[in-house]
């Protein structure tokens, strides 16, 4: 949750976004088996890996209990007004859909070379 | 044991209003009801709107995403998943007291106090002439009977193009609620290009909602808090329960609730009901001179076949099909210009390409925010980062389709109850529901017609949705009106045949269901019903 929270809002978790995070994970459908335990520990290591990792994940393996485990912290960090900012509505520019479409490529390439990292867990 | 004039069994939109024309003429009346309430989100929700307290409540997750997260969807998504925390109420106990077993269609069935009138979209059409008599209806009846619960349950809209098709015929109707731009921006291009859909039998205006945009008695006009999904703190929506709690100040009604209603039998002078209690499956049992059953079309059938010991006899099924088209306009991509999105249908389109209003079919226009955006996050293929900025981006311009079908019964769609002695009421209920390759390639053809029409409303499908049969919760014809005086089948005034006092008021009967919502149909007829039970 923390490095996730760092990754998505450029911000620490607050107390309560991580209390409930750890009671939200108690699920069966979220609890981590072996290789993916070792995984979220690679990406601990390595923070510069989540963003391939989350991409490859949501490209290749939308079901992969760690990605229902970033929805879940997606979740919280929604409902919390601490992160307002960061999730309130925004207007864009016309000009920003050039910036998506060169995001969604990024996107792709970043999601293959997460698939390389998930080889190995 | 009291013998009381009338029991109603259900709370939901046709018992409550079954019960309202009874207390109204002075009879002695007990409604006997599941009557599950919310007991853990009632008044948790301040009195701001969406975004104030998306801004400033720390305490949001609760009702948002739940106080045990069950409104986060960790496995399949079912029937009734898409019910935020605050409404998932309407399902307790449901799935041990209510059991269901099929393949092919998912249901929404509820024992709380209101029923599924909880969650209701409050669409109220009325059915033309040509559709009430398929449906098996009496159309003078009807449409009287359309204007006695128009004006109880307060309905707004507008006589425009769609007029005929939703209830711009009411005498009293309250101005439609304002759109965001979601559905503003549609009913523009609406203007502009509508000679030419309209030639092709399409035609768009705004819904009638039982939706107050006046104050109504103790209810207050609609406030655009963009919590439609959450709460009813002004009472601007109708919901059945509203009824319900008028009612309980009356002296010559009574309400039961926290009982499961097993059986009826009907000996000379009275009809003996047997119940179960919800907390301890302890036997409760009334008595009435006549009973009027509005406990949803397939919990009536679970009561009638048990009743007389049917146990494996067919009884005919019909339900809507319903699929949605997820849709973006592209003008609104990127602007955020509401300050409040609203959660009800802002705009209908229907497709009558008889231009005879009788095998119409129909779409209701959403737009999405309140719902939270994790929802769709996790339907995007790409990561959550890069995901929620695109969601940001397309966010205003999205745009729901809900598309109903028009349907009749057939020799594929059936329900029978079974013998199971592992559930807690000794049954289940099975339904075979399939449509034909003719109504699957109708359905088709229509959703294909819908593309089009909101392409050329710059409105682009992204995605054809089907949720499967029973989704939609329209479904009805359990026991279907007929002349004769049969055994699982009704009178055209509700009672039940080969039977003298017992009377179904909720859409068991009907033969036919429009694609147009049918709430206020079912409504309007359980006012007949019970005008028939009094009159019998």
């Amino acid at each position: 949750m923390t490095i996730y929270c760092r990754y998505l809002t450029g911000k620490n978790p607050d107390e309560q976004s991580l209390a409930l995070f750890e009671r939200a994970i108690e699920h069966e459908e979220t609890i981590l088996v072996d290789d993916e335990v070792r995984l979220v520990q690679f990406m601990i290591s390595n923070t510069w890996s989540i963003g391939f990792v989350d991409s490859a994940l949501g490209l290749f393996n939308p079901n992969h209990r760690l990605r229902k485990r970033m929805i879940i912290a997606f979740a919280i960090l929604e409902t919390s007004p601490l992160y307002f900012d960061f999730f309130k509505p925004k207007t864009f520019p016309r000009t920003h859909l050039l910036t998506l479409i060169a995001k969604g490529m990024q996107e792709a390439l970043q999601g293959l070379a997460g698939s390389l990292i998930l080889l190995f867990f | 044991m009291e013998i009381f004039d009338y029991i109603v069994i259900g709370s939901g939109c046709t018992g409550a209003m079954a019960a309202q024309t009874l207390v109204e003429k002075g009879v002695q009346v007990l409604m006997v009801d599941g009557g599950m309430t919310d007991t853990n989100y009632d008044g948790l929700i301040p009195d701001k709107d969406y975004l104030s307290i998306k801004q400033q409540e720390a305490r949001q997750y609760e009702y948002f995403i739940g106080k045990n997260f069950e409104g986060i969807p960790f496995g399949k998504v079912k029937t009734g998943e898409h019910l935020t925390p605050p409404r998932k109420f309407m399902l307790r106990k449901v799935q041990d007291w209510m059991p269901l077993l099929s393949d092919t269609f998912s249901p929404l069935e509820s024992l709380s106090l209101g029923g599924l009138g909880n969650g209701w979209g409050l669409g109220c059409c009325m059915f033309s002439d040509a559709e009430l008599k398929m449906a098996g209806l009496n159309t003078t009846k009807m449409n009287a009977a359309y204007e006695t619960v128009g004006k109880r349950i307060g309905i707004s809209g507008d006589k425009d193009d769609t007029g005929k098709y939703t209830s711009g015929g009411l005498s009293q109707l309250m101005p439609s609620i304002q759109m965001d731009s979601t559905g503003a921006n549609l009913y523009q291009n609406y203007q502009r290009k509508k000679s030419g859909l309209n030639k092709e039998g399409f035609f768009m205006g705004r819904p009638s909602l039982a939706l107050l945009t006046e104050d109504k008695n103790n209810r207050k006009a609609y406030q655009y808090k963009d919590l439609d999904f959450y709460c009813d703190q002004d009472k601007s929506a109708y919901r059945p329960a509203f009824t319900v709690e008028e009612l309980k100040q009356k002296n010559n009604f009574s309400y039961q609730g926290g009982l499961m209603v097993l059986k009826f039998e009907e000996g000379t002078d009275s009809i003996k009901i047997e119940c179960r209690s919800l907390a301890n499956n302890e036997p409760v049992f009334f008595e009435c001179r006549k009973l009027v059953i509005a406990a949803s079309c397939l919990s009536t059938a679970r009561i009638v076949l048990r009743s007389y010991n049917a146990y494996n006899t067919r009884l005919p099924i019909i339900s809507n099909p319903y699929s949605y088209l997820p849709s973006l306009q592209p003008y609104l991509l990127g602007r955020d210009s509401d300050r409040h999105k609203i959660g009800f249908a802002q705009l209908s389109l229907f497709y009558d390409p008889g231009f005879n209003n009788e095998y119409v079919a129909m779409s209701s226009i959403y737009s999405y925010r309140s719902l939270m955006a994790f929802h769709i996050l996790k339907e995007t293929p790409m990561s959550t980062k890069t995901g929620f900025e695109f969601l940001q981006y397309m966010m205003p311009a999205f745009t729901i389709a809900g598309l109903f079908h028009p349907e009749m019964g057939g020799s594929t769609k059936y329900l029978e109850l079974k013998k199971d002695p592992g559930q807690v009421t000794g049954d289940a209920l099975g339904v075979n529901y399939h449509l034909t390759e003719a109504e699957n390639q109708k359905v088709a053809h229509n959703e294909h017609k819908f593309t089009q029409a909101l392409r050329k409303l710059n409105c682009f499908v992204l995605k054809k949705m089907n949720p499967g049969h029973g989704s939609g919760i329209h479904y009805a014809g359990t026991l279907p009106f007929s002349d004769k005086n049969e055994k699982f089948k009704l009178h055209s005034n509700g009672k039940l045949g080969e039977s003298n006092n017992i009377f179904v008021a909720d859409g068991s009967g009907f033969t036919y269901l429009p694609a147009k919502g049918l709430t206020f149909s079912l409504m309007a007829n359980a006012h007949i019903v019970a005008l028939s039970a009094l009159e019998d």
